[in-house]
Formats: C-alpha cells, structure tokens, sequence
C-alpha cells in the first residue's frame, strides 16, 4: 500500500514525518510522494508554520488581581471539633480573658451574701426553663413531630 | 511537580490557606493562558480560571499524586471546566468574533521583539493562527493546543483528555493540516 502513497494517505503521515517519528523506509516513501506532490509539499510546510506559530504563541500575563481574587473567592474550611475545643482553652489562659474571670470571681465574692447570690442564682434558673420551654414547644409544634404523632396514633387506631 | 508542589498540595488538604494561596500563585498563569487560548477571550479566561481554581480546590482530595503529575490532573479539570463551559455558550454566539479585547496585550508582545515591524508581524501571525485555531472543532482544538501552544507529550495528552493515543496522534495531525489549510486559503 505504501508504494503508491496517494495524497489522502500522505496526510495522514505528516505529522509523523515532520516529527521524524516515522521509520526510515516509511520515511522514504512520505519523501519520494513530496517530491513529486506540490501539493502536499505546501501542506507540510503550512504544517511547520503551524506548529511554529504555536511554539511562538505569547504567553499573557493574567491581571495582577486575579490570583487574590480567586484565593478571597475560595471557602475557607470549618475548623473541626478538636480545633475548636483547643482554641477555647488557649483563649482561657489568654491574659485578657484570666482577668475577666479572675474579675468576676472577686466581683462575686464581694457581693457575697446570700440575696445578691440568690438573685443571680434564680435569674439564671429562670434563662434555662424559659429555654427549655420553649424548645418543648417548638418540638410539639413542628409539623414533622405533628405528622408523626398522627401517623402513629392512625397506626395505633387501627391495630 | 516536585517536592514543594506534593507538601503544598498535602497542606491544602488540611485546610492550609497559605499554602492554598501559594499553589494559585505558581499554576494560574497556565491555566489563564490556556483558558484564553481555547477561547480567545480575555475576560472568560479571567472568569473560567476562578471557576477552575474553585473546582481543583473542591476536588483536590480526588488527585492521587501516584497516578500522575499534579499539572496534569490540574489541566484535566480545566479541560473539563472549559469544555462545559464552551459548550454552554456555543449556541450563544459566533466564535469569529473572538479576538475582540486582545489589543491591551500588544505591550507583552512587545517586550520579547524589539523592532516595532517585527511586533507588528508576530503579532499579526498570532491573530490569524489563533483564529484559525477557534474555528476548529472542538476536538481536534484541544489537542492542538495542549500539544503546540502548551507543549505537552502525547502520552500526557492521553491523561487529559482520556482518549486513545492513536487518537490523540490522529486528532493533532487533522488539526495541523485543516489549519494549514484554513491559512494557506486567507494568504
């Protein structure tokens, strides 16, 4: 098949041949075409210019501010549970924060006295059952725990 | 990728920002110029390499640094990125069009030729190779650029675009020889 190389089949070769990645005989027989084939003479020339356009391709600086933005646009992860709980107790031996506590623990051993304690004791007690309360509600009152206790209660009525 | 590039990758992994940073810092050049290359607009190569960027983040736990170089992997997802892209807007408009913007970039050019003719040809020559270039079709565009304008071997061309080598030898040189054509027609 090689012996009458047509141009169809030549094409086919060029990049093969101008890549010097053909073996010598077929080498050969690519050049022997060539030189009787203007026509794809031209073609590997054009193939040449190509593929030395494309090594001279400029190569475009991007906008300076693109690096920053894509770096800005990239969602910085959630720190784990361990993380957290370590940064907790490092901001505890924070001077800033050893003082507050350090503060309100004498605030409150001045105050002392069984009313001031008590007050603050009941105000406290008071913030846990209005929450408590209030999450019992939403919990009764949420369509999902309202469909299940029907369904149940469907199920119940049945049996 | 060396070294540098495999503790940099490990360290995003942890959530490193700096490290994320510095890795956006030495890859995005490549990815801009070869987004723009496919398309041959400024301000989409600007927008895909964020959207490529945030994907390669996203993803980054799928690369296995065993199974390639990361610049492969990383021109892989921009391939991919691209292709999606280009394909949603293919039907939006005409793709001659699309050297439009390129003129603020004649003072790159401009630093490697010092004779002002010579800009004027080379820059001349890129246009009308680039634009031959975007009126290829999308298969035989790919390789090309990854093989001429990039530079890479045909087996890494194999890993990023997932199709035989016979193939990707075949697809190059049909693209060679339509843009020979294609030039040879307009001179």
């Amino acid at each position: 098949m090689w012996n009458n190389l047509k141009c169809a089949d030549c094409e086919e070769k060029l990049s093969d041949y101008i890549e010097r990645s053909l073996s010598d005989d077929e080498r050969s027989i690519v050049e022997q075409h060539l030189h009787s084939c203007s026509s794809c003479m031209e073609l590997v020339s054009g193939m040449t210019h190509v593929m030395a356009a494309g090594r001279e391709f400029p190569v475009h600086a991007p906008p300076a501010w693109l690096a920053t933005k894509i770096v800005a646009n990239t969602p910085k992860p959630l720190p784990s549970f361990r993380s957290r709980f370590a940064s907790f107790w490092q901001s505890l031996g924070e001077p800033r924060t050893a003082l507050a506590i350090f503060t309100a623990a004498i605030v409150m051993g001045w105050l002392g006295g069984g009313p001031v304690r008590q007050a603050v004791f009941n105000r406290a007690e008071g913030v846990v059952s209005c929450a408590y309360d209030h999450a019992i509600r939403s919990y009764y009152r949420s369509p999902v725990v309202i469909e299940i206790h029907s369904r149940l209660d469907q199920l119940m009525e049945n049996s | 990728m060396g070294t540098t590039d495999a503790e940099l990758l490990a360290r995003c992994r942890n959530g490193d920002h700096v490290a994320w940073d510095m890795v956006v810092r030495l890859h995005h050049s490549r990815v801009y110029n070869f987004a723009y290359r496919y398309n041959g607009r400024f301000d989409e190569a600007e927008d895909l390499t964020q959207e490529i960027f945030l994907k390669v983040y996203r993803t980054l736990h799928t690369y296995k640094p065993e199974l390639g170089a990361f610049e492969t992997w990383l021109m892989r997802v921009s391939r991919n990125c691209i292709i999606d892209h280009y394909r949603k807007l293919k039907t939006e408009r005409r793709q001659t069009d699309s050297l439009e913007g390129e003129h603020e970039q004649v003072a790159e050019t401009g630093k490697r030729f010092s004779n002002p003719a010579e800009v004027l040809h080379h820059r001349e020559l890129s246009e009308r190779v680039h634009a031959a270039l975007v009126r290829l079709s999308e298969d035989l565009r790919e390789v090309l650029i990854l093989r001429d304008l990039e530079g890479f071997a045909y087996e890494e061309i194999v890993e990023i675009v997932r199709v035989p080598i016979g193939t990707v030898k075949s697809r190059i040189n049909r693209g060679r020889v339509e843009m020979a054509k294609m030039l040879r027609k307009e001179v």
